[in-house]
């Protein structure tokens, strides 16, 4: 009996080590400090960006190389290296970054410029609690080409021109060095020469020769605005330094300025007449068109500059006597009959008659009636 | 649960025998094999052997060498965690194991309660100092294959630090006792625990060990 029970102890000490296997308990934590005497192990840190194969714009230099962080059971700091290469195998390394503090997530390092058109190679690897660790994967980037593009010249509006509201701003084409891709430019209107802030930001794709822009809205009439415009090779990030600042007056065309412009005749080419527009206003027919005079079976364009200007005239006061020999007597020579009221109130050219409506002549309605006889 | 069992029926075989002793036969010495469940961090086994001298009617000079299957600490589980996490991260279908064997002896004083030959249980303490060879046994697998070796190379870029990896030896201090009973002529069972510290630079590793000794008395 007591053979037996002494078996028995036996039996069950051994089979609580058999039952027992060897299994590692979880940790408490997730942490994994390295021990003071003892080296810790590192995972080496993988590229983040630039992503691999990555093209970088020269003009976006200098590069940032991103790195996520080792996994380490170090507990002293960490540090990092980086290695920039010409080539796969790191033969030949063109920038090392040592003792590079580790960021959270994530570390860092802004290269110094390198040269354009180029592939590189970085990799990264991390040093902590006594153990340097391996470099991680390379990862590659390319960096575009150079490209330069040279100074727009302004063409139109030069400073101290006077302008409409929508005047058109013309610079000539830029030169460029390196393959430059599809040019556009970037003009800028602003009432101040520092450009701040913008009135008008627009942009147009190179023309021949030279490139051009027309606001789209209207600027402020008789406000003087500057205008300036650069060229930009958008795919490569580069963008020419600014044409030299020109500034130009609005001014809002009057009426016959208008006729004047579509004719494309200049309405007063010497000496301009004074006062200021708004005594008259339009009325029938002084739209462009080709008329018939029956009498003389005489096709010609209406309105004529002539007849224009006499109706600016009128818009600046005159009373058509007056408008007459203001014409005669500055170079503008004219056949021109009034016929005043009460019987009539039209001015006589050659195929048509100026005629105030309700023979009203000051601040009137001026139409344009073709002559019958 | 398989501990306490143990435990329960070991003290029920020893009450018999308490009240079975009788006068027994005074020794020189003995010698003895011993198999043990070892509990620390992690419960495994542990084997090894054990001589003593006597240098007195209760004491004796002994010495014990054996191996411990498995000794892990957190440390060393958290740290292989963690670095199996990384291999997870650029390898599908990845795992890791840890086991930390260690082979120790040490030598020491063992005092019995009775003189030699007075009583035939003979309940005894023991204290010895030693050392121990702990192995870092960390492996990592990726579907199955280890690929421990091949870490510090693509895809992995892993270096292990000797925070799980290498063996190193250590200071050891065991302290314990038991009973011993001779079951046929010279035949004795030895029915012992052992406590024991290897006293290691990162983390102190504790052992203890509950189990038999099989051996014979001279």
């Amino acid at each position: 009996m007591c053979r037996a029970r002494l078996y028995l102890a036996v039996a069950a000490i051994m089979a609580a080590g058999a039952c027992s296997g060897s299994s590692p308990s979880q940790p408490s934590s997730s942490s994994a400090p390295a021990a003071a005497d003892a080296t810790a192990s590192i995972a080496a840190p993988r590229p983040a960006a630039p992503a691999n194969n990555a093209l970088v714009r020269n003009a976006d230099q200098p590069v940032t190389l991103v790195a996520a962080n080792a996994v380490t059971t170090a507990t002293s700091a960490v540090t990092y290296m980086f290695e920039v290469a010409s080539d796969a195998a790191f033969a030949n390394k063109v920038q090392t970054w040592d003792n590079v503090a580790e960021g959270g997530g994530q570390t860092t390092v802004k290269l110094d410029p390198l040269a354009a058109a180029r592939d590189y190679w970085w990799h990264a690897r991390a040093t902590g609690g006594g153990t340097t660790g391996v470099f991680g994967p390379p990862s590659r980037f390319t960096i575009g080409p150079a490209i330069t593009l040279g100074t727009p010249a302004p063409i139109a509006p030069l400073s101290g021109a006077q302008t409409g509201t929508r005047p058109a701003l013309r610079v000539s084409n830029v030169t460029r060095t390196g393959p430059a891709g599809a040019i556009t430019y970037r003009f800028e209107i602003a009432t101040s020469s520092s450009f701040t802030p913008l009135v008008v930001l627009g942009n147009n794709t190179e023309g021949v020769n030279e490139t051009g822009f027309v606001p789209t809205t209207d600027l402020q009439p008789d406000t003087a605005y500057f205008w300036r415009a650069f060229a930009q090779d958008l795919a490569n990030g580069v963008t020419s330094p600014a044409s030299a600042a020109q500034s130009f007056t609005t001014h809002q065309p009057s009426p016959a300025e208008i006729m004047a412009a579509q004719l494309g005749v200049p309405l007063w080419p010497g000496q301009v007449p004074p006062g200021s527009t708004g005594h008259a206003t339009l009325g029938d027919n002084w739209q462009l068109q080709i008329l018939h005079h029956l009498p003389t079976n005489t096709f010609f364009q209406s309105p004529t500059i002539e007849m224009v200007r006499f109706f600016d005239l009128f818009d600046r006061g005159f009373q058509p006597d007056p408008a007459i020999d203001w014409l005669n007597t500055h170079g503008y020579s004219t056949i021109a009959q009034w016929y005043p009221p009460p019987e009539k109130a039209v001015l006589g050219l050659q195929f048509v008659y100026i005629a105030a409506r309700n023979k009203i002549t000051v601040n009137g309605i001026w139409d344009l009636v073709l002559k019958t006889e | 649960m398989t501990v306490g069992v143990a435990a329960v029926a070991a003290w029920l075989a020893l009450a018999g025998l308490a009240r079975a002793q009788s006068q027994g036969t005074p020794s020189k010495g003995y010698v003895e094999a011993v198999g043990q469940s070892s509990f620390g961090n992690v419960t495994s086994q542990s084997f090894g052997a054990e001589i003593g001298i006597a240098i007195g009617s209760q004491l004796q000079v002994f010495a014990e060498g054996g191996r411990t299957r498995d000794v892990a600490t957190s440390a060393l589980s958290s740290a292989a965690q963690k670095m199996a996490g990384a291999v997870a991260a650029v390898a599908a279908n990845s795992g890791y194991s840890v086991k930390e064997p260690a082979t120790f002896f040490d030598a020491g004083i063992r005092f019995s309660f009775y003189a030699s030959g007075a009583k035939k249980v003979d309940p005894y303490v023991l204290a010895g100092f030693g050392a121990a060879s702990v192995k870092q046994d960390v492996k990592f697998t990726v579907a199955g294959n280890d690929v421990t070796s091949a870490l510090p190379q693509d895809p992995y870029f892993i270096v292990l630090g000797s925070d799980v990896s290498g063996s190193f030896t250590k200071p050891m201090l065991v302290i314990g006792g038991g009973v011993a009973y001779p079951i046929w002529k010279q035949l004795v069972l030895d029915f012992q625990v052992r406590y024991g510290r290897v006293f290691a630079a990162d983390q102190g590793i504790n052992i203890g060990r509950a189990g038999l000794g099989v051996g014979v008395r001279f």
